[in-house]
């Protein structure tokens, strides 16, 4: 269980949010080309899957559900939030679409995102503009004409593809 | 029946007894490879370790019919002695689930959040405490404040910070004194079994610990020989890992600067391993019982030692890896000369292994094209590059000699570059494209790791070319793509890619593997590998 420390401190300070967000010490090195605010696939491979298989703790969807919530409501940085729970979300979906269709994730836990989706759908609709002037991460101009707005309808696209929740209306799609 | 002997290096063994003599063959992974090394083992257990053998092994198990609990000692001594030459008794290496490589490295990481919380902990409180004394010194008439620029004031907290950094940059000073006991210490710890450990142990260190302590200051009965040798000893093995070595420099660096003593800022930087040394020896002291008394900063010593303590950990794990390594060249020099003759010790065998690995290939790691150091220009090294955070990193031109540069480029040119991905790593629907920085491998390099992969099967040797963590690629779909004469250039650490393992010079790190980033090149893969087979002749490889 030690590879979990870093989860578990998290979990036990009440700061998972934090982990969510790839706040030190909890941001998850990773080999990749890009740089992001969370390596959200190392953090969930490495991390949230091991300690849920680990310990299968009916309370954790739950915790994990908040702490997406949290990190939404309680950053500061919005977009930096509202982005990188979106990259949660997606990757989490893309998981469990593998869980049910092949012996990857095996038992991965399901989760509520109703909540979630309420709020993200407002929080979008109140700063498309702002996104579109984001160009930080995945918003760099080498990879989107229009910030973090464009690489954010990607993700709700793949997000409804895979069964998720519905977070932009069809007039905000490119 | 088991039991679990520690030997004076460190490994653990199992002491088994076969009823059929297992002859030479058994002793292969231990110390016991002739009658001398025998007679020191022998040496080592001493008259209780052998009594017990004795009692658990044979009376207790009535192995043979003369065994009593009254047998003299001299003649337990001999029936130990012949049959562990025999094989009759023999040891095999004994490792804890947590001694396993996969279970230190995650231990190291995990020590290594430990210490980044820790550390985060003690800039967080110098933070505070800045803001606090700011707070006071707004409150300061203008000859006060006047006073406080003499430096007559501001005491306190922010000088017990301060004092830190000032020790530290005095152990600078002997620093040499620290590498050259270093070495010392090494040599001396290969002729453990040897004759003359105890001229060593008494000569060696006498001098250096004498000087060390002076140089320091530490009151020398508050600190053993044996606590600097192990501090000495741990702190070079943590300044050889780069990640914790970072980690550390660039505390030393936020560390300053929350002392708002910014003229501190820049020589912070290069305090790296003095702070190392400082963190463990606060550890294995127990904090202000030996370093804080006589190093004046006694208001951080507590905050330190929960610092040093996991850097311990880390120290530790380490040792555990160095241990391991060395064991596994000992396995495969066996491979290579089965039918020569015994060596005389065990670290003669270590010696000799590290001498033919050079010599010969080693099938553990694959053979590449011989590879350059970086090569800078006067005045320049890979820690001042490491110390500048990511983004601010200069041109490679600044500090590489121009000809390595060219060299180093040019080889792409004429071997090509290539990279590869996962699956996964093209899933992500945020990108559409690579990186237009891409890192990418020169190709012979890749070649060899890919062939070596092939042969084997071990993704490992993948993940250990490649820098990523172990396990990470198993069951993944890994896909490589070549390019010819790409257009590249030396990579300058501000990259996306660019995390804790880069290193200045174009090598990857761990690896040493020629890499370089594209210029400016986009490839497009649209989250579809079909794509990216047809577009770019990528080429699955698992």
């Amino acid at each position: 269980m030690t590879s979990l420390v870093i989860l578990e401190n998290a979990l036990n300070h009440d700061e998972l949010h934090q982990f969510i967000l790839g706040i030190p010490p909890y941001f998850i090195e990773a080999k990749t080309d890009n740089e992001e605010p969370q390596n959200v696939a190392a953090a969930f491979d490495k991390y949230i899957y091991p300690y849920w298989i680990a310990t299968y703790d009916p309370s954790f969807p739950q915790h994990f559900s908040d702490a997406l919530k949290n990190a939404v409501t309680q950053c500061a940085d919005k977009n930096k939030a509202t982005y990188t729970v979106l990259n949660w979300i997606w990757f989490y979906l893309f998981c469990f679409d593998k869980s049910q269709k092949s012996a990857a994730y095996p038992g991965l836990f399901s989760l509520d995102l109703t909540e979630l989706q309420a709020l993200l759908y407002t929080q979008l609709q109140q700063q498309e503009l702002s996104l579109k002037l984001d160009s930080r991460w995945a918003g760099a101009a080498w990879n989107s004409p229009n910030g973090l707005w464009q690489p954010i309808t990607k993700l709700c696209q793949a997000i409804e593809r895979l069964n998720g929740p519905i977070f932009l209306p069809l007039a905000n799609t490119p | 029946m088991q039991n679990i002997f520690i030997f004076p290096d460190g490994r653990k063994f199992a002491l088994c007894y076969a009823q059929n003599a297992l002859g030479a063959a058994q002793r292969q992974d231990t110390p016991l490879r002739s009658p001398q090394d025998i007679d020191q083992l022998m040496a080592y257990l001493g008259g209780a370790k052998l009594a017990g053998i004795w009692q658990d092994y044979y009376v207790n198990q009535a192995r043979i019919k003369i065994a009593a609990s009254t047998t003299p000692l001299s003649e337990i001594s001999l029936r130990i002695k012949t049959d562990l030459w025999q094989g009759n008794l023999y040891f095999i290496p004994r490792d804890d689930p947590e001694d396993k490589p996969e279970n230190i490295d995650e231990a190291i990481r995990t020590a290594r959040t430990n210490l980044q919380m820790h550390l985060r902990a003690i800039i967080q409180a110098e933070q505070k405490e800045k803001a606090a004394l700011e707070q006071e010194y707004k409150k300061l008439n203008m000859a006060e404040k006047a006073a406080v620029s003499a430096g007559a004031a501001m005491t306190g907290l922010g000088k017990a910070g301060k004092d830190f950094l000032i020790w530290a940059d005095n152990i600078v000073d002997v620093v040499d004194i620290n590498r050259r006991a270093v070495r010392v210490v090494t040599a001396a710890k290969k002729t453990y079994w040897e004759q003359n450990k105890k001229t060593w142990g008494q000569n060696l260190a006498e001098a250096e610990y004498k000087e060390l302590i002076e140089a320091l200051g530490f009151d020398p009965a508050k600190i053993t020989r044996a606590q600097i040798t192990e501090a000495l000893e741990l702190a070079q093995l943590i300044w050889d890992d780069a990640e914790t070595r970072n980690l550390l420099k660039l505390f030393a660096i936020d560390y300053a600067k929350a002392q708002h003593h910014t003229e501190w800022t820049e020589t912070a930087g290069s305090l790296g391993f003095e702070i190392i040394l400082t963190l463990i020896l606060a550890a294995l002291t127990g904090g202000a019982a030996g370093v804080a008394a006589a190093a004046k900063n006694m208001l951080l010593i507590g905050k330190l030692e929960k610092a040093g303590q996991a850097l311990l950990t880390i120290g530790k794990k380490l040792k555990n890896l160095k241990v391991r390594a060395k064991r596994k060249l000992i396995s495969v020099k066996n491979s290579l000369t089965s039918s020569g003759p015994p060596p005389k010790s065990k670290h003669d065998t270590v010696d000799e292994v590290m001498h033919k690995a050079s010599e010969k290939p080693n099938p553990l790691v694959p053979e590449t094209p011989p590879v350059s150091k970086p090569q800078y220009l006067p005045g320049r090294n890979e820690s001042d590059i490491l110390a500048m955070p990511k983004g601010s990193r200069p041109d490679p031109k600044t500090y590489l000699e121009q000809k390595y540069i060219d060299s180093h480029l040019q080889g792409f040119q004429q071997e090509g570059g290539g990279f590869l991905f996962t699956g996964d790593d093209i899933g992500n629907p945020s990108y559409q494209s690579f990186n237009p920085k891409k890192f990418v491998m020169r190709g012979d390099d890749l070649s060899a790791v890919i062939d070596e992969y092939k042969k084997t099967g071990d993704v490992s040797i993948l993940e250990t070319a490649l820098g990523y963590d172990p396990g990470s690629l198993a069951g993944k779909d890994i896909y490589m793509v070549k390019l010819k004469d790409p257009k590249v250039v030396m990579p300058t650490g501000n990259e996306g890619g660019a995390n804790s393992l880069w290193r200045p010079g174009g090598l990857t790190d761990p690896g040493g593997k020629r890499e370089a980033v594209l210029d400016n090149i986009s490839i497009n893969h649209n989250n579809d590998i079909n794509k990216m087979m047809t577009d770019f002749g990528a080429e699955r490889i698992q």
